[in-house]
């Protein structure tokens, strides 16, 4: 039911503040115009993040397989926006650039906070709010949450039903177009039925469990400090967009 | 149909999860893989489905490589999900129609194969599936699974969720279907379908042992890690598991039928 | 004591018309395992949902530890379940936060919390892998889990729901030893649903019901020799076994 999260330094970094330094790349990031050498910089960095939160080659092999077509039509774009007769290759690598480090930082992020870390950071960051009670502020964060968490299960559950159905005799491929979309109902609707059933199964489990029922505020059994981890954490990642900054004013100033 | 397995390694990765595998099923007797959740079962069965690529060996089948497109049934768990028609009938002529087969000869088929399963075409094939018991969808779900590609039939637990009642129709199904095709059922409930001569393939400790059904109780017997029988046969049982003739299997008429005899001198 | 006085349920939806019960009465005390038998569609989770709470009877009393249901939506604080899936009922990314996750829910206070997870988790031997991650659990592990969230709520009852299904034989062992283990130490009622004849060796209450209808309440003994009048139950090996050798009815 819970994705599964990797063990390493950054996940034992407090969530709160991985969420509010991961607000601070994406604030950053669109609001300067780093150039080429400066996200370079970036990117090497939240590569480095990225290798430190547990994940292997394998993983960021995956990731990028899954985003390269959003990563081609994004190069070509920024390619060729400013002039469709002439080709700015260097705006496209750095649009690549840019996408690929918020995706690490991004991936990095869910790959090390659980759950019940992400349940307790929106709690802390949005309860200052007082917008809500705080058990309906329950709901309002984990169902997201849990919806983001369904998403590999989905593919999963999507996989095995393709190859079940494919078992049958129910070809997927050297069809029509119009055959392999009648052939598709054989995977969404078992789909669409299952992930009913698994939410209604999901529901009720947490409605016994006392999810969002009334009494007293909401605990949590890890503690979350703050302390030297924190601290050096979000020192590093100001200092990698400073040091991008002053590499781009260097190189762009010095000519 | 012969399935052979030589040298065989399965895992992901670094990580193996079943090695140096050297095992042989074929048709005419219904192989069963057995062992603890985690032994590699599914593993396995996916590694005979073409869904994982060894790690080494080979898979061969007739004594040809395993191809690429070679035609198998795999029915899996729970295989009522897969669902997707409004009646019986649709569901499993399903594969027939969407690979252009003409009208009449799925009606054959599908009276066929629904005869193998104990339904009943002229009662349900205009049911909707999921209006039926629970045991008829099963049942259902067997056909419209194994009607299509009967080349190979592969099933993960097939009596999952099931009454005894209607387990013991699916066992006799599958007992058939054996006769005829190559059949491999994985299963946590092995004594519903043993018999002394079934090919049982048992995984212990990241290896395969493959044995009789005979076999497989008298290794039980001996060694309860291996495989922890029912009590009730254990504890009348044990005494025999070194002698040199076939034990009954797990069925309470046999194991009487056998003390008597014992009882009697007759054996 | 779960105690049924005359209940009554229908389904509105037509479809789901063979889960409804038809005036069950009957009590079941915490003392042994309560066993819930039946073909499919007998309404034996129909029952679970009401004992829970999920559900509302349309007409009969049920009463949980001498206490009249007036439907406060708690129930669930006097009873826990635990279905069929595993997966379907983890929450938490290390088997420590997933026990704890109730407790979180109702705001006990971390120190509280902690003991309590503790002592959930030892009592079904998974005391010595508290930080380890869900997913590294076998199916078996996954439904101790599963039990450890139910009684670190300190219930009255635990419900299951066919929480044998998916377990090989080592790993219903070990689930039968960690629940009446569960049940020793801390008196709390069991009441499982169950299709699997090596389930029926631990049960000490029988409940049957067949489209709805409570046909059998009693001990094992008395249901076998009730077996005539129950043609959809097909006895276990062992009972036929125990028969043939008593030169009794097979």
């Amino acid at each position: 039911m819970s994705h599964q999260t990797k063990t390493s330094i950054i996940s034992g970094v407090n969530p709160v503040i991985k969420t509010l330094v991961l607000f601070g790349i994406a604030f950053l990031s669109i609001a300067f115009s780093f150039h080429g050498p400066g996200w370079a910089v970036i990117f090497s960095g939240m590569f480095i993040l990225f290798a430190m939160s547990g994940v292997t080659l394998a993983d960021f092999k995956a990731i990028f397989g899954k985003s390269l077509v959003f990563l081609l039509v994004l190069f070509l774009i920024q390619s060729f926006q400013f002039n469709p007769l002439k080709m700015a290759f260097d705006k496209g690598a750095v649009a690549v650039l840019q996408a690929l480090s918020l995706i690490l930082a991004a991936t990095s992020y869910v790959m090390t906070t659980p759950n019940s870390a992400l349940l307790y950071t929106w709690s802390q960051i949005l309860f200052p709010l007082k917008l809500f009670k705080k058990r309906e502020l329950e709901g309002l964060i984990l169902i997201p949450v849990l919806a983001i968490r369904f998403v590999p299960e989905v593919f999963n559950e999507f996989n095995r039903i393709r190859f079940a159905q494919a078992a049958r005799g129910i070809s997927y491929k050297n069809t029509s177009i119009l055959a392999k979309a009648k052939n598709l109902v054989s995977i969404l609707y078992p789909l669409i039925n299952r992930s009913v059933i698994r939410a209604a199964d999901v529901a009720q489990i947490l409605y016994l469990r006392g999810f969002a029922s009334s009494g007293p505020a909401r605990t949590f059994y890890k503690e979350y400090k703050i302390g030297v981890g924190e601290f050096v954490y979000t020192i590093s990642i100001g200092v990698l967009f400073f040091a991008a900054f002053q590499l781009d004013s260097f190189i762009f100033s010095a000519g | 149909m012969k399935l052979e397995l030589k040298n065989l390694y399965l895992g992901f990765g670094k990580k193996v999860i079943l090695k140096k595998l050297n095992l042989q099923m074929a048709t005419g007797k219904l192989n069963l893989i057995v062992g603890k959740s985690g032994s590699g079962k599914t593993t396995l069965l996916n590694a005979i489905a073409g869904l994982n690529k060894p790690l080494e060996g080979n898979i061969l089948i007739d004594r040809v490589k395993r191809p690429d497109d070679l035609k198998f049934s795999y029915v899996c768990q729970n295989p009522e999900i897969l669902f997707f028609n409004k009646t019986v009938y649709d569901e499993i002529a399903y594969a027939f129609r969407a690979n252009n087969v003409p009208e009449d000869a799925i009606l054959e088929r599908v009276k066929e194969n629904m005869n193998y399963w104990w339904l009943d075409h002229s009662k349900v094939a205009q049911m909707d599936p999921r209006a039926l018991s629970g045991g008829e969808q099963r049942r259902v779900a067997l056909a419209a699974c194994t009607v299509y590609q009967p080349g190979i039939m592969l099933f993960d637990e097939p009596l999952a969720s099931l009454d005894s009642y209607t387990k013991a129709i699916i066992v006799e199904c599958i007992k058939n279907i054996a006769k005829m095709r190559l059949v491999i059922v994985v299963t946590h409930q092995p004594g519903a379908f043993l018999d002394s001569d079934t090919n049982v393939v048992l995984l212990h400790n990241h290896e395969a042992l493959q044995m009789t059904g005979n076999d497989f109780l008298k290794s039980a017997l001996k060694n309860n890690s291996l495989y922890p029988l029912p009590e009730w046969y254990a504890t009348v049982m044990e005494p025999f598991a070194d002698v040199p003739r076939e034990l009954p299997m797990l069925k309470a008429q046999e194991v009487f039928d056998f003390l008597q005899a014992i009882q009697q001198g007759v054996i | 004591m779960i105690h049924f006085d005359k209940v009554t349920y229908s389904y509105d939806d037509k479809k789901q018309a063979s889960f409804s019960i038809k005036e069950a009465s009957f009590t079941c005390s915490k003392e042994g395992v309560v066993g819930l038998i039946g073909p499919n569609g007998s309404g034996k989770t129909t029952i679970a949902k009401l004992i829970l709470g999920l559900l509302r009877p349309k007409s009969g009393v049920i009463t949980i530890d001498k206490r009249f249901d007036t439907y406060s939506g708690d129930l669930w604080k006097q009873v826990a379940f635990v279905i069929q899936n595993p997966d379907n009922q983890i929450f938490g990314s290390t088997v420590g936060e997933d026990i704890a996750m109730p407790l979180e829910n109702l705001g006990v206070p971390r120190a509280e919390m902690t003991k309590r997870v503790s002592a959930a988790a030892d009592a079904v031997g998974l005391h010595s892998r508290l930080e380890d991650p869900v997913h590294t659990l076998s199916g078996g592990e996954k439904q101790l889990l599963a039990i450890a969230s139910a009684i670190v709520m300190k219930p009255s009852w635990i419900v299951f729901d066919e929480p044998t299904s998916f377990l090989d034989p080592w790993a219903r062992e070990n689930f039968w030893k960690a629940i009446l283990k569960v049940q020793a130490e801390k008196g709390i009622g069991l009441l499982v649903i169950s299709q699997l004849s090596e389930d029926f060796f631990y049960f000490d209450h029988l409940l049957a019901f067949d489209n709805g209808v409570l046909v059998f309440d009693g001990t094992p003994a008395g249901f076998r020799k009730n077996l005539d009048k129950m043609p959809w139950f097909t006895p276990p090996q062992s009972w036929i076994f125990e028969d043939l050798m008593a030169g009794g009815p097979q």
